[in-house]
């Protein structure tokens, strides 16, 4: 009895309901969204669909949860889309060269040093250069885009069977990307919820100055929040060449903008400091179901420009209500 | 009642003279450059071509000027360009009749985008750049629905002519509405009261605001300014290239917001001007140009844009050295 009535006063915690309450209505969104649309078209419901849905969206989770922590700081990054197309085209070119298991191994590791060595450049600039993150991170995808075109001047190339095979499997009925990205997401909620990386992330994305005062070295936070973008983007670009068993130069021009629609539409607050992983996870999902469902109603695939616009705009709209609330 | 004389009482230091004439500078170098590697570049035939060129990225420049000026961003200038490109060709139809029909369909368009980008920043305080990014998505899904991909249409002969025959000589059309419209903007950012206010607005939003500045209306004006400036941008552009082609605002986005950083303007608003842009446009159409003839390929060409842009911002727009650093 008395377990219930402290786990009531926890749910009425006024704090608790101000960090969460975003999250848990979209939580509500999503599940209304999915219940509706599985009614609705006969096609939605089937379970492939689902899977589906979670393969493709895989790679732009992980874009997204590499946003979000880059927005908790107050930056923003958006050559997220150059490094994914980066991640993609290295892999494949260096599985194309080596054969075998141990060659998709090294590209994985190549791959995911090479993306961390792009984000620290990012986080140099912005940190040591004192540079305006929007402006250094659209020159950095464009060299990053330059550097995949370099390697892969066309799609194409060949991956190892083995991986990708793995990648792809189906275990218990949900595919390898479900469990890759619940173990993520864990990893991810707690680095940013209960290290104490993750709140002098919150720190710095709250207030520089204050978080400067504390002892918060401000600019390695920040870099670091830079490089772990980079690492999520390597997983990502690594996913889709197993999934796509090729490279194309022009994969990653969209994730960019998604990833921060993502993040946006999942609570994150563009100045910082306030955001959940769980949140970008349904923002994510929102997303790519919104495009599934356009797809199923036979609607042309330019609408998904105007649909990425607009998800984006009204989720901050929202976001502005909110804050102007607190 | 006696004015005094206005005195400025701005110290500029050499370092900031240096700095802005540095675009000056450069572009001067780089011309002197061009010509030693590839004589007969300051031809003056060549050189109007070169001009001719740089006019568009010059309108397109008005537009993110006037965005920076007030420490935004206007990211869907490239996609807005595109649209009204693939509109202005559909109405035209290589028709000289329907010339001004298509020129009121295209500004009609950049009012739209105008007062959408205007209504996000201002009225819902969405920050410019994402603001920007949002609506050039919505733009560009937009005009692939209204091409369906396939973009129809041609320049009337009238607009061809502006930009592609030669009058007095060498001078092309283009390149003098591209005068007459720095003429305007320089004459409206450093001469009226309104430009007065932009810059006040760049500098410093709330002391603007107390000091009775309708800041909204400023901001919004200005996103106004730049989404009907890239229409008509991308209204003279068909007359350049003919016939109606995709994407074409692509090339424009990140090279305008370079020319105008080099230009001195900077990110955070409130210093710089046009003139700056003018001749950072005309820059950067060389170093294209330059990066065309020395022939390297397309990949090559994006590293050294990104590594430009990279070091343009290490020169020109470094914050200054606070505590938390």
């Amino acid at each position: 009895m008395n377990k219930c009535k402290s786990l009531y006063n926890k749910f009425r915690n006024p704090n608790l309901q101000y960090r969460y309450s975003h999250v848990f209505l979209i939580y509500i969104f999503l599940f209304v969204f999915i219940v509706v649309m599985s009614i609705a078209n006969e096609y939605f419901r089937d379970a492939n669909n689902f899977r589906n849905i979670m393969d493709s969206s895989f790679p732009l989770m992980m874009a997204a949860f590499g946003q979000m922590i880059v927005i908790l700081t107050g930056g923003i990054d958006l050559s997220i889309g150059g490094m994914i197309t980066l991640a993609n085209c290295l892999s494949v070119t260096i599985m194309t060269q080596m054969e075998g298991v141990g060659g998709a191994l090294f590209a994985i590791l190549a791959t995911i040093v090479a993306c961390s060595l792009c984000g620290a450049i990012n986080g140099l600039f912005i940190t040591k250069g004192r540079l305006p993150a929007i402006i250094v991170t659209i020159a950095t995808e464009i060299i990053f885009n330059g550097i995949a075109l370099f390697l892969m001047p066309a799609p194409g190339g060949a991956v190892n069977k083995e991986f990708a095979k793995f990648i792809g499997a189906r275990y218990l009925g949900l595919p390898v990307s479900f469990f890759i990205m619940i173990i993520l997401v864990i990893l991810v909620r707690i680095l940013t919820n209960r290290m104490p990386y993750g709140r002098a992330l919150r720190a710095v994305g709250g207030n520089e100055s204050a978080a400067y005062s504390t002892g918060i070295s401000v600019w390695k936070v920040k870099f670091k929040a830079y490089v772990l973008a980079g690492f999520f983007c390597a997983i990502g670009g690594i996913y889709l060449s197993a999934r796509m068993y090729s490279a194309d130069p022009q994969i990653g021009t969209t994730y960019s903008m998604n990833s921060i629609t993502a993040s946006v539409v999942g609570g994150t607050l563009m100045t910082g400091a306030i955001g959940d992983v769980l949140g970008t996870v349904v923002g994510v999902f929102i997303i790519f179901i919104i495009y599934n469902v356009l797809n199923l109603l036979g609607v042309s695939s330019y609408y998904q420009y105007i649909a990425q616009g607009i998800i984006l705009i009204f989720a901050l709209i929202i976001s502005s209500f909110e804050s102007r609330h607190r | 009642m006696t004015t005094s004389n206005r005195v400025s009482i701005y110290a500029v230091s050499i370092k900031s003279k240096i700095k802005n004439a540095m675009v000056y500078i450069l572009l001067v170098l780089m011309l002197l450059m061009a010509e030693i590697f590839s004589p007969g570049y300051l031809n003056l035939t060549h050189f109007m071509g070169i001009l001719r060129l740089a006019s568009f990225m010059g309108i397109a420049a008005i537009g993110q000027t006037f965005a920076l000026l007030t420490g935004g961003i206007d990211l869907s200038i490239s996609t807005t360009i595109s649209f009204s490109y693939v509109l202005a060709a559909q109405v035209m139809m290589g028709q000289d009749s329907s010339i001004l029909p298509a020129l009121g369909c295209v500004l009609i368009l950049g009012l739209i985008v105008g007062i959408i980008n205007g209504a996000g920043i201002c009225l819902l305080n969405i920050p410019p750049f994402i603001m920007t990014l949002g609506v050039g998505s919505i733009i560009r899904g937009a005009y692939m629905v209204f091409t369906k991909g396939a973009p129809k249409g041609s320049s009337a002969p009238l607009i061809s002519a502006i930009s592609n025959q030669t009058i007095f000589g060498n001078m092309y059309g283009i390149v003098i509405i591209w005068i007459v419209l720095a003429v305007i903007t320089i004459l409206l950012m450093k001469k009226t009261t309104y430009g007065r206010r932009i810059y006040a607005v760049g500098s410093n939003v709330k002391a603007s605001k107390f000091s009775g500045i309708n800041t909204r209306a400023i901001i919004f004006s200005v996103y106004i300014i730049s989404a009907v400036v890239s229409a008509i941008m991308g209204y003279l552009l068909i007359g350049y290239t003919g016939m109606s082609y995709l994407h074409v605002g692509d090339n424009y986005s990140t090279n305008v917001i370079a020319a105008v950083i080099i230009g001195g303007t900077s990110i955070v608003g409130g210093k710089g001007g046009y003139l700056g842009s003018a001749a950072g446009a005309v820059m950067m159409t060389v170093l294209e140009d330059f990066l065309t003839i020395v022939n390297i390929p397309e990949a090559g060409r994006m590293m050294a844009q990104g590594a430009l842009i990279l070091l343009l911002l290490m020169m020109y727009a470094r914050e200054k050295i606070t505590r938390a650093c």
